[in-house]
């Protein structure tokens, strides 16, 4: 290499090979992390017999849609032969107004601790910290116990309750870590304009809210619609959760395994939270690394 | 009319007493600077006012009315702040009439009143722009003119020229000049820089530990500075200090620089200064003051000091001279021609000498 060349002449230098290498590398690592799933969706679209001759792994010969159409509407679960849907609809039904109702409160929360601090602000940020780490079976029965106390035992509404009370301490948090970064100057100088807490909160803090309400959004969505655990425990039959269905319509077999099925139906319940990354996975990483407000 | 009379004000944050009793009288019209260093409590003072902090005890008026514990809201101030504190998300006409929003006022209304503020300042152009689409001085004009356009009773700023550069810094401070010059309402201004507060004033309080070490007009606060402290925040470059004693009674009464015995001691005649023999001081004298030269038959400390360095501004030259184990600052006209190194006598005129007492620091003699 020549002596005369400046640092960033070498970089360029460089760069061709540097660049081949890391697109390798991110090749290798791109195949592997997709492998199961090209798995599961080619398995998908084979038909049952095939499988069967031809092992599970394997490129299909014949393209079929069935194995989609079944687990969607046909399927079996426990006695129900409706596949998947009324289950993916419950889903939604939960993790929409879940999603939306706990990040508005984590909002207000992170607001209220941050922008008017009152005396023992920081002892409860220090308790619902503490939420983050509780693990959901240790409050599998007292949740039980007060959904039962309130009505809401097996019922879509006892379960957007519970998910949303379980993702306060989270969203709370996303919120406050956020709101620090907005000069407290901003609040001060809409209290002096004449605005209270709420007009500020709405006028003033939630447009600027969105790099944070996209983390938020897509870590509840994702958080709520993938749980098991709440899911099987509160609710039964036909309130019960995609993934509960999902593991039911695997448990329920018939003679055969039918492996295009059950991936088929995996990949309808995956789908929501894909399509979620798809449209906001860029401003969920664009949140998580914005800091603070330039105003 | 507007006059702001604050009384006894003490502010504690906790067991941290930020403000320990706080008197400061604002006459209608006026424009009071809060000068001091940093920490020393101005922003919290500034904020008591506004009514974004309580006060521990004392009480705030305007004019007959008590708004210790008035909402911040309801005391018709506005401030500015220094980090010009914009609502980001709103245009710059939405930001200046925010506080008119909230009272309900018509929207044909406040574009009105944001094109006539906005003219005011040269900003008509910017009304429709972000926060984040506008320079340094910019957004300081639209923070100015949320707060011109509520008309308030008084206007508070909190260093609201210490994030811009020293040309927009001055451009600024002349706009926030002309502004009260015109509009007229009771300010309360606060920096740590002495030449806005020089300049802005019609009082300066200067404070210090969230006390008010002296309370007074600009130029009586540079003639008259009330103890060390002010004497050496004030002003620029700083005074310079010596110690010294004071000798003798009565008519025979002179000041004696200490480590100076050979100098000939300064007649201080019958000033009437509350000084008794022996009494140690701390002597100060500005250094515009300091004459370089025998100084023809004045009055005064004479001393032979070596030049140390020489500093030119453009506007004067800045001497530094030893003197013994002292270093002294002079100001000196442009044209004054002086070599570093070399020795020249210099003169202490005895009626630009400031005495202070060195245990107290306080001035001696008013
Ligand atoms: N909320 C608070 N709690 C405890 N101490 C505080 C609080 N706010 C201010 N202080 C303390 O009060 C003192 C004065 O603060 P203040 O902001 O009024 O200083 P300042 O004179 O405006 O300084 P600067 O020139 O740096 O802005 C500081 O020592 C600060 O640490
Ligand atoms: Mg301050």
């Amino acid at each position: 290499m020549p002596a005369d060349l400046n640092p960033s002449e070498m970089v360029a230098a460089r760069r061709p090979a540097t660049r081949a290498m890391l697109y390798v590398v991110l090749g290798i690592l791109g195949l592997f992390f997709l492998a199961p799933l090209a798995v599961m969706v080619l398995t998908s679209l084979r038909p049952i017999e095939e499988i069967r001759s031809a092992g599970i792994i394997g490129i299909p010969q014949t393209l079929t849609l069935d194995a989609w159409r079944a687990a969607w509407s046909q399927a079996c679960i426990a006695a129900v032969c409706e596949g998947l849907q009324p289950y993916f609809r419950n889903s939604l039904v939960i993790a929409i107004p879940a999603t939306l109702l706990s990040t508005l409160l984590g909002a207000i929360n992170g607001y209220a601790l941050t922008k008017f601090r009152f005396p023992g602000a920081d002892a409860i940020m220090v308790l619902i910290i503490l939420g983050c780490f509780l693990p959901l079976q240790a409050v599998l029965i007292p949740a039980a116990q007060t959904l039962s106390a309130l009505g809401l035992a097996n019922s879509i509404y006892g379960l957007i309750l519970i998910y949303t009370v379980y993702g306060l301490p989270f969203t709370t948090l996303f919120f406050r870590n956020y709101y620090v970064g907005v000069p407290s100057e901003i609040v001060r100088a809409a209290h002096m304009d004449g605005a209270g807490f709420w007009r500020i909160f709405f006028q003033i803090m939630v447009p600027i809210s969105w790099p944070i309400a996209m983390v938020s959004v897509v870590f509840q969505f994702t958080g709520i619609w993938n749980e098991f655990l709440f899911g099987v425990s509160f609710t039964t039959g036909a309130s019960q959760t995609v993934t509960v269905a999902l593991n039911n319509l695997v448990n329920t077999t018939f003679g055969v395994k039918q492996y295009n099925l059950d991936m088929a139906a995996s990949l309808i319940a995956a789908l929501p939270v894909l399509i979620v990354y798809l449209f906001v996975g860029r401003f969920f990483v664009r949140g998580l690394t914005a800091g603070s407000i330039k105003g | 009319m507007t006059r702001l009379s604050i009384s006894g004000l003490r502010k504690s944050f906790g067991v941290v007493d930020v403000l320990k009793s706080v008197d400061i009288e604002v006459e209608d019209n006026g424009f009071l600077v809060l000068l001091g260093p940093s920490g020393c409590g101005k922003s919290t003072l500034l904020n008591v006012i506004a009514g974004l902090e309580r006060a521990t005890a004392g009480s705030i008026r305007i004019d007959d009315r008590d708004i210790t514990d008035v909402e911040a809201k309801d005391r018709d101030i506005a401030m500015v702040f220094q980090s010009y504190a914009l609502y980001p998300s709103m245009s710059v006409a939405r930001n200046i009439t925010f506080s008119m929003e909230v009272r309900g006022v018509p929207r044909a209304e406040r574009r009105k009143a944001a094109e006539t503020v906005a003219a005011s300042l040269q900003i008509e152009h910017l009304l429709d722009r972000r926060p984040a689409q506008l320079s340094g001085g910019q957004r300081q004009r639209v923070a100015i003119g949320r707060a011109l356009v509520r008309s308030p009773k008084i206007f508070l700023f909190d260093e609201p020229l210490s994030n811009l550069d020293t040309q927009l810094r001055l451009e600024t401070r002349a706009l926030i000049k002309r502004l009260h010059q015109r509009v007229g309402a009771t300010s309360v201004y606060v920096t740590h820089d002495q030449s806005e507060a020089m300049t802005l004033a019609t009082r300066i309080a200067v404070m210090a530990k969230g006390e008010v070490a002296q309370f007074g007009t600009p130029a009586e606060i540079y003639a008259r500075p009330a103890s060390v402290f002010v004497a050496r925040f004030v002003g620029s470059p700083p005074m310079n200090f010596l110690a010294g004693t004071i000798v003798g009674e009565g008519a025979g009464r002179t000041l004696q620089l200490d480590g100076f015995a050979d100098i000939a001691p300064v007649a201080l005649e019958a000033t009437g200064l509350p000084v008794s023999p022996g009494h140690a001081v701390t002597v100060g004298i500005r250094p515009d003051r300091i004459v370089i030269g025998e100084g023809a038959s004045r009055d005064g400390l004479r001393l032979l000091a070596t030049i140390d360095l020489v500093e030119e501004t453009g506007t004067d030259v800045l001497v530094y001279l030893k003197v013994g184990g002292l270093e002294l600052i002079a100001r000196q006209p442009p044209e004054a021609r002086l070599t570093p190194g070399t020795s020249v006598p210099i003169l202490l005129p005895v009626k630009d000498l400031h005495l202070f007492d060195r245990e107290t620091e306080l001035r001696i003699g008013f």
